[in-house]
């Protein structure tokens, strides 16, 4: 964990050194005409998850999180307005998986399997692994802050095609795991690494999120882009009345990547 | 720049939420009394055992009552220092007279002439609570069940057989055992006569037949007779014989009838459990079964759904015991444990085990003051039609079958401490059944003796064989356990089986020296 916070702070001081090293001028860099409009091909990674926020206190400590891999890729048609102000709106195909592993206390779960549904609070090590494929319609309005660099900002649409979300629950490093069946005062049964519950709650996920996205763009070449953003969903994966998780889990996604422009 | 320096923080702050731990702890949900005890002073003459003076809680019991094993049918017990272990952050209350009184473990309680006491615990985090009734329970008086009978004088006429021998028969009516055929057989040789008397008790009350040499008077043709180990001097042959026997003791067996009627639900009100009601045995939760366990894989079951149920049909017209070997459906296959067998056993279901360790959570035995003898009763078995492994995958060429057996067994270790066996009693692999050697006796049906079809009962009687002699003391002091199993599939705790194989059982009796 201390490794992603130092790598995220790299990359930040990166970004805000080489922002203010640049003196280029708007001749150089364009737009030439005001109202120039045009494609933008993008293919970038794509690292983020699900979360609940803010954590709730059941979640006690967050094991380990890493991405199980993630691109995308897609176009947009942008439209700039003035010198600064623009549009662009496009497609993009995006894959993106997570793994977390946390540690909860009195965590609400619940198992569904064939008909059968076995529910309460559980204390342990709890594993997700989540996946997403499908489609992100962003519609950002963009800013150019200087020639080289270009801000925006807007809601998204995704629309995902096949997600899953599953994982298993057992007994943390101290031996401890177990769900009290129904609340608190049920059975105590024990669920060890041996023998782990697992879970897919992939048939209950939601077809179609929303959120807000927040990029940037560099000007590497004349047509090549570096660009990141961040899509922070707004609604939940589940749908309200889905009560095995009894908090909202929110995506939130980071993309990194290159990007071809004309 | 500005922009920029915010968006970094964005995306840092996104990145601290997947990485930081939360806010504060939340405040404990649970309200259990985790453990429980008493302290005294000489607890061998409390209880049977030394740790006895612990509770059996198993952690998965979701039953409020908090039951401590049996103290000694003359134990005296008053106010004793009572200790609990709760929840971290709980709170616990006696109640007395309905109202909460703040409890500090160990401070005295009174336990006196079985009393039940109550308290409250309340979580930490003040959402729930769990009220508990506690008691210390006496055992009824042992007893050796041997009968006195007054017998009175039994005339007999002797009749010749061959030679000089003779045999005479009389129905006695000895009290409470109705009319019991005496059969006295001897010889003559002139002056001495040697006869032996052979009271054929029925099979339900004899097991020995004791008299004292002095008890022993008779006359023989009028002329009284001085019987000297069953030697009578006589002077001549044939005649009437009278022999009085003042007082016959005859050592009968303790029957403990297991007759399946009595049943209720357990406490989700799904699924069926049985009440011992045998008055011998003084425990009506001998029974335990599997269906706590089953009852997590297969929620969405009726009773009549379950491995083990009730069912009318009985071999005397009344209800029995039916046990199937179940599928687990998509739960069970989940946790590789795809079948449950229909099981009936003396003993307890931690089914907080069910999951992690499924032998580990059938807790085989429960303590006895009786030494079984024979296990005999009346089964039904119809094997199901495939037998698969543990995988789920058919076993070619092996056909399913049921298992019952009765095993008794030392319940301390060699240094007092208590031993339950588990779904393993019967491995002799140490590493799993370490306490394998404290098993004295075993009663076990050969597989291949299974008559198989539903329409008849068929009657069984096993033997329980034992491998050292025990001591009377010991048994009439709850120092043995008496495990008595039935399984609609052979390997079932292994999770091999055939789903559909049926046992019915019925009138099971345990005919137990003392």
């Amino acid at each position: 964990m201390k490794l992603q916070h130092t790598i995220l702070l790299t990359i930040a001081l990166l970004l805000s050194t080489s922002l203010s090293a640049q003196e280029d001028a708007y001749e150089k860099w364009g737009p030439r005409s005001l109202n120039r409009s045009g494609w933008i091909l993008r293919l970038g990674y794509v690292i983020g998850g699900t979360t609940p926020l803010p954590l709730p206190g059941e979640i006690r400590h967050i094991n380990a999180f890493k991405p199980l891999g993630g691109l995308t890729f897609g176009a947009d048609y942008y439209q700039m307005f003035s010198r600064r102000l623009g549009l662009q709106a496009g497609v993009h195909f995006f894959y993106e998986g997570f793994h977390t592993s946390a540690d909860v206390k009195n965590y609400r779960m619940g198992i569904d399997q064939g008909g059968n549904h076995l529910e309460g609070n559980f204390t342990g090590t709890d594993v997700t692994d989540t996946k997403m494929v499908g489609i992100t319609i962003p519609i950002t309005c963009t800013l150019r802050l200087s020639p080289r660099w270009n801000f925006g900002a807007g809601p998204f649409f995704s629309f995902v095609g096949n997600g899953s979300f599953e994982g298993e629950v057992y007994d943390n490093s101290e031996g401890i795991g177990y769900l009290r069946e129904g609340d608190p005062t049920g059975k105590k049964i024990a669920i060890t690494r041996e023998n782990p519950a697992t879970y897919d709650f992939a048939s209950d996920m939601r077809h179609f999120y929303w959120g807000v996205e927040v990029m940037f763009e560099w000007k590497a070449l004349q047509h090549m882009n570096v660009f990141g953003a961040l899509d922070w969903g707004v609604s939940s994966i589940f749908p309200s009345e889905f009560e095995t998780v009894s908090f909202r889990m929110y995506p939130i996604y980071a993309k990194i990547g290159l990007a071809y422009r004309y | 720049m500005k922009k920029n320096i915010l968006f970094c923080s964005l995306l840092l702050s996104a990145a601290m939420t997947f990485t930081s731990c939360s806010s504060d702890e939340p405040a404990n949900a649970e309200c259990d009394i985790e453990q429980a005890w008493v302290h005294m002073e000489d607890p061998g003459r409390i209880f049977y055992h030394k740790a006895d003076t612990i509770a059996d809680i198993l952690p998965s019991y979701d039953s409020n009552d908090i039951q401590f094993p049996l103290v000694r049918y003359n134990a005296n017990i008053g106010m004793v220092p009572f200790y609990v272990v709760i929840t971290p952050g709980a709170k616990i209350y006696q109640l007395v007279n309905g109202k909460e009184v703040a409890f500090a473990s160990g401070s005295p309680v009174d336990f006196s002439d079985d009393q039940e006491q109550r308290f409250r615990v309340r979580s930490e985090n003040g959402a729930y609570m769990r009220e508990y009734t506690i008691r210390i329970k006496h055992d009824k008086e042992p007893s050796i069940s041997t009968q006195t009978c007054e017998l009175g004088t039994v005339a007999f006429t002797a009749v010749p057989l061959s030679g000089n021998q003779f045999s005479a028969d009389q129905v006695m009516d000895i009290d409470p055992y109705g009319e019991v055929p005496v059969h006295i057989e001897g010889t003559y040789d002139g002056h001495t006569a040697t006869f032996t008397l052979t009271f054929s008790l029925d099979d339900e009350h004899s097991v020995e037949l004791n008299y004292a040499e002095e008890e022993l008077r008779g006359t023989w043709n009028g002329q009284e007779i001085i019987p000297q180990t069953g030697v009578v001097q006589v002077s001549e042959a044939g005649g009437q014989l009278s022999i009085t026997l003042s007082e016959l003791s005859v050592q009968t067996a303790t029957l403990i009838h297991f007759n399946f009627e009595d049943f209720g639900f357990d406490q989700t009100n799904t699924f069926h459990v049985w009440t011992e009601t045998d008055p011998t045995v003084n425990d009506p939760a001998l029974w335990a079964t599997g269906n706590p366990g089953f009852q997590l894989s297969m929620s969405s079951a009726t009773w009549d759904m379950y491995p083990s149920i009730s069912e009318e049909g009985g071999v005397d017209g009344g209800r029995c015991v039916k046990l199937t070997t179940r599928s687990t459906g998509s739960f069970g296959a989940m946790v590789n444990m795809r079948i449950a067998a229909g099981n009936l056993f003396t003993g307890s279901f931690d089914v907080g085990n069910a999951l992690k360790e499924a032998l580990a959570a059938t807790l085989m035995g429960k303590s006895f003051a009786h030494k079984p003898l024979t296990m005999r009763g009346y089964y039904k078995f119809v094997p199901g039609s495939t037998k698969q492994d543990k995988a789920g995958k058919p076993i070619e060429g092996e056909t399913d079958v049921c298992d019952f057996y009765c095993v008794v067994y030392k319940n301390t270790d060699a240094n007092g401490n208590k031993v339950q066996l588990d779904g393993n009693i019967l491995d002799t692999d140490k590493t799993k059944n370490p306490y394998v050697d404290n098993i004295v006796g075993i009663a076990r049906v050969k597989s291949a003796d299974i008559i198989t079809g539903a329409e008849a009962w068929n009657y069984f009687e096993l033997p329980v064989v034992y491998t050292q002699e025990l001591e009377q003391d010991e048994v009439l002091g709850r120092q043995y356990s008496v495990a008595v199993v039935f399984s609609s599939s052979i390997d079932g705790a292994y999770f091999r089986g055939a789903i559909g194989s049926t046992l019915w059982i019925d009138n099971v009796t345990l005919m137990c020296e003392y």
